[in-house]
């Protein structure tokens, strides 16, 4: 629903050099997120991963490079090119990856299964004179992935695991190294954001030759987890003008920047002379972040007259900034703020409508009165008498009512009628896809008006206040007050916040942090 | 009876519009006399949600383990959960014990019912969240679009003293960074505003391998730094007295302790700590708090006279407890023996322990003295220091009954270990002292001979090699002789 990001920087020939490695999110690019499962992270600089195949962490760096096919039949191949190596130069890693992902979508999930086409593998560990070289071995790769995603009206959530098995030859004849692999994968992709989250565990077991100790083997078992989140966040910020003689006192400056991090930890056995150490063991931990270099946009700068000193002029200012409010010249902050013109904020502002066109044709419109202009071609069904397809919202409405955010009763919208803050809750509680955590019904809430609660949004007030969308006023909720402009502003600014960091928080942070 | 099923077919439909998937003009639902039939639907349990499910996050500004009580500070703003013994709680993937919660800790509260305060899991977040520096120094750049900070001149707090660190340090800020000015929280954009040769002050966590600051206070202006005992406190007026000075503070204030953030309601008088403050007609401003508190650890330290060995346990009598950094004595204590037990046999001062094998300790139970005033004291194996998880000995370290005046209980923090030496480098050295009755800067302590010690660490013995730098230590010593050594578990 909301499409990947990806950034290529060269095009060679039908394969194409991935500088920012954005492991995405959406249908069909789940076989991208597999190149991170090699325990990888990208920067629009580099590819970094470690691998623990020697007995030891090595951070190996370099070049990944994707070729992507075309999807047919609801099924897409994808290959992958690493070339890495380590800071001193002695550990060389080459791999290919063949791997096709398969969709299945059924109502508003998508399944996606990934096999295995194609792999090899070659590292090379260089130290003094003594090279080891650890050959994947053919048809010794096993690996199965799926993820389901569930696309609800804002936000798409997905889900997944996978299990995998690496056999390697070392030297030809020495031996093997068995690589077992487990991993998940949990994470959300909406207009203002996205985080991947991966836990990997390894388990690794080695027999072979011992390098130094002639005809002895040398046997060793080892685990290690590898904790990885992928982020991408657009962020706001307010720039004030230093001269005071200019037209305008400050703007928003809206960034896009991918934050990729990376942790692991390890129990592996210790070397003397190359042979292993009995009853030693090496343990640790290391972390890394690489991140890109933000993109940056000026946001038109809002003229609104009406809102200086008012506790909401900064909410109201970026949402204006974001061209989510028609008039920019007045917005009457303690108005009741119409239906219509909610759906039109919401569907903007998570980008269920894109917004319309450049900046210059959304300061015209802005300037004017809603216009049948600024809607798009009538659809085939009107679903509210009451919003004909020349309505100024009208394809707003239509769009929201069709992802079951917003809808009417008796075939009316009632698009001038003043939004409570019931409605309003609700509405971002469904944009969110998070109606189904509702406690069984027939439970009562911590508000002192509970009893004031519409039904239909008792669920809504319930999670908006469990995830700090909504605190209410001294155990108030005041569920049936008209919802001013200036309050929908400031409760739709939180809204955009809670998917820029509280969701991030909660599939970065809170997820690593506990495991 | 069709009629019946009818109408009912009727309520549900119109139900259907108005719940749960349809926010209709507010006036329409709340009127609708359907409406309290749609509360009647029958629910076997309402209000159920699954085990664990109802969730809290925040960071932990009271405990009372005594009282059951524990109080957050989060997101949903300040909470009070009742405690039980059946909690489970985990840090890092590990159950542990709910004494590792430390005042500063961030942790995942969970519920299994959407009315109790009662939780039913507690996840306790690890090292990620902690402080791992607090820096002062001079503002030079502040770049508010790409979440940096540039000082120069900077100086790192460290055992009671400021010491030169890098000449320019650049630090990440984010949304989630706490800046305050005189009291007040303000954006990095405004700071920005006023960064020429503005020294500020910097909590910083490791996130993922980069410095990013967790709080930042613009000093108050020249500021002084003072190590002693809290005199008194006083919350509401947000004052403190300490060595004869009067200070303020306010939510801007810095107070670290354990490496974690705290409130000020962790501040308790008696505590040695030091503050950084700048003089004011009204007393000082304080810009920082460092509580120089050590935790204690989970695990106890005994010694004394072992009597009635058997082959699963044995006791301590005319025995002492290391009770608040200090020896308190007690008449008898029962410990089991498991086969981790690890027994060392130190009396010799001239060479390192030798390790007791469990079954030859066992057998000293026939070399006790039969009877008399002595009856069951055991003659092979007379005087040890246990270190025990409650009833069970993890460690036993047999000595002669000694009263050293060189006997020190220390923290300290593993910068080397030399296993052929058999010798801990150290630095960050404290001495609890019953004098004062806090814990003393030692800088002469740098390292610690083991070779006639136990060492425990997370509930097991261990070698030295198990033995990691950055470490924690808590440990009782002779001297640089070490006897027992406990990795503090953060």
């Amino acid at each position: 629903m909301v499409k990947t990001v990806w950034r290529w920087a060269t095009v060679l020939g039908g394969v194409v050099i991935l500088t920012t490695v954005w492991l995405g999110l959406s249908p069909l690019v789940a076989g991208a997120a597999l190149a991170v499962y090699e325990s990888g992270i990208a920067s629009d600089q580099e590819y970094r991963e470690v691998v623990f195949i020697t007995g030891e962490p090595l951070l190996l760096s370099g070049e990944l490079k994707v070729s992507l096919g075309r999807e047919k039949n609801n099924a897409v191949t994808n290959t992958y090119y690493y070339k890495l190596s380590n800071a001193a130069g002695d550990v060389k890693l080459t791999r290919r990856l063949t791997l096709t992902t398969t969709r299945e979508t059924t109502r508003q999930q998508t399944v996606e299964v990934t096999r295995l086409d194609k792999i090899t593998e070659t590292i090379t560990v260089t130290r003094g004179k003594v090279k080891d070289t650890y050959v994947l071995k053919d048809n010794a790769y096993q690996f199965h992935k799926s993820v389901v995603t569930d696309h609800q009206a804002a936000v798409d959530y997905f889900s997944g695991n996978w299990n995998g098995r690496k056999v390697y030859t070392i030297n030809k004849d020495e031996g093997e190294a068995v690589v077992e692999l487990t991993g998940s994968t949990v994470g959300y992709s909406h207009y203002w954001g996205s985080t991947e989250t991966q836990l990997v565990d390894y388990y690794l077991e080695t027999d072979r030759l011992s390098a130094t100790s002639g005809g002895a083997r040398n046997r060793w078992t080892g685990t290690a987890q590898v904790k990885l989140a992928l982020n991408r966040t657009k962020d706001l910020t307010y720039v004030p003008n230093e001269p005071t003689p200019i037209s305008f006192r400050g703007g928003y400056l809206q960034t896009e920047q991918e934050e990729n991090v990376l942790q692991y930890t390890y129990d592996l056995p210790c070397f003397s002379d190359g042979a292993v150490m009995s009853g030693r063991r090496n343990q640790g931990e290391d972390s890394f972040k690489l991140l890109s270099v933000p993109t940056q946009k000026r946001l038109p700068v809002a003229t609104i007259r009406d809102i200086g000193g008012h506790w909401a002029e900064d909410d109201i200012a970026r949402l204006a900034s974001l061209g989510v409010f028609q008039d920019t010249t007045y917005f009457g902050p303690t108005l009741p703020m119409p239906r219509a013109e909610f759906a039109r904020a919401l569907a903007l502002l998570t980008n269920m409508v894109p917004a319309p066109g450049p900046a210059v044709k959304q300061i015209t419109l802005a300037a004017s009165k809603p216009t049948s202009s600024a809607s798009p071609a009538p659809a085939a069904a009107v679903p509210f008498v009451d919003v004909p397809p020349g309505h100024p919202y009208y394809q707003y409405i239509v769009e929201v009512e069709k992802r079951g955010v917003m809808q009417g009763a008796s075939n009316c919208f009632f698009p001038d009628g003043a939004l409570t803050r019931a409605e309003a809750v609700t509405t971002l509680i469904r944009a969110l896809g998070f109606a189904g955590l509702a406690p069984a019904t027939g439970y009562r809430t911590t508000y002192l008006d509970d009893t004031e609660i519409p039904i239909w949004a008792v669920d809504a007030i319930y999670l908006a206040t469990e995830f700090g969308l909504i605190q209410g006023d001294r155990g108030y909720v005041y569920p049936n007050e008209r919802m001013t402009r200036a309050e929908a502003a400031a409760f739709l600014n939180r809204f955009i916040t809670f998917l820029q960091r509280d969701l991030k928080e909660h599939y970065r942070e809170r997820v690593i942090y506990q495991h | 009876m069709r009629r019946i099923i009818a109408v009912v077919f009727i309520m549900l439909g119109v139900i259907g519009w108005l719940w749960p998937y349809s926010p209709a003009p507010t006036v329409a639902a709340v009127n609708s006399p359907l409406l309290g039939s749609a509360v009647m639907l029958p629910n076997s349990n309402p209000g159920y949600i699954p085990p664990h499910s109802k969730v809290r996050y925040g960071r932990v500004t009271a405990i009372d383990l005594a009282d059951n009580r524990l109080v957050i500070t989060g997101p949903a703003g300040t909470e009070e959960f009742t405690l039980e013994d059946s909690i489970l709680v985990t840090k890092e993937n590990q159950v542990v014990d709910l004494n590792r919660l430390r005042l500063g800790d961030w942790v995942k509260v969970q519920f299994s019912d959407i009315y109790t305060d009662t939780p039913s899991r507690l996840g306790i977040e690890g090292k990620d969240r902690q402080i791992t520096a607090l820096y002062k120094g001079q503002l030079a750049n502040v770049w508010p679009l790409r979440g940096e900070i540039v000082l120069r001149e900077v100086e790192q707090y460290g055992h009671t003293k400021w010491t030169k660190a890098e000449d320019l340090l650049k630090l990440a800020v984010d949304p989630t960074t706490e800046i305050y000015r005189q009291g007040q929280r303000i954006s990095l954009t405004e700071l920005n505003a006023t960064r020429a040769g503005t020294e500020v002050f910097a909590a910083v966590s490791n996130h993922f391998g980069q410095r990013r600051v967790v709080k930042l206070l613009v000093s108050p202006g020249y500021d002084r730094s003072f190590y002693d005992r809290i005199d008194d406190i006083d919350w509401a007026s947000a004052r403190l007295v300490l060595a004869g000075r009067e200070f303020s503070f306010d939510d801007g204030t810095i107070i670290l302790g354990n490496q974690r953030l705290l409130d000020p309601a962790a501040l308790q008088e008696d505590q040695a700590a030091l503050v950084v403050g700048t003089q004011t007609e009204n007393g000082y401003q304080v810009a920082a708090i460092v509580v120089e508190q050590v935790a204690a650890p989970r695990l106890q330290i005994y010694r004394g006279e072992v009597y009635d060995v058997t082959s699963d346990s044995f006791a301590l009598e005319d025995y002492e407890e290391l009770d608040d950094n200090e020896w308190d004595g007690h008449r008898r204590h029962k410990f089991f023996l498991t086969e981790r037990t690890k027994i060392i046999d130190s009396r010799e001062t001239n060479r390192a322990a030798i390790t007791v094998p469990l079954n030859e300790f066992v057998d000293s139970q026939y070399e006790q003295d039969p009877d008399g005033s002595d009856e069951g004291r055991n003659t092979v194996y007379p005087y040890a220091y246990v270190v025990a998880d409650g009833n069970v000995a993890l460690a036993i370290n047999v000595r002669d009954s000694v009263d050293s005046k060189w006997e020190r209980v220390s923290t300290g923090r593993v910068v080397a270990v030399d296993e052929g030496a058999q010798q801990i480098t150290l630095d960050l050295v404290k001495d609890w002292s019953a004098y004062y009755n806090k814990w003393q800067i030692n800088p002469a302590l740098n390292y610690l001979q083991v070779n006639r010690a136990v060492l425990v660490k997370n509930g097991r013995a261990i070698d030295l090699t198990d033995l990691l730098p950055g470490e924690q230590l808590y440990f009782v010593r002779d001297n640089v002789q070490a006897t027992v050594v406990l990795v503090q578990e953060d």
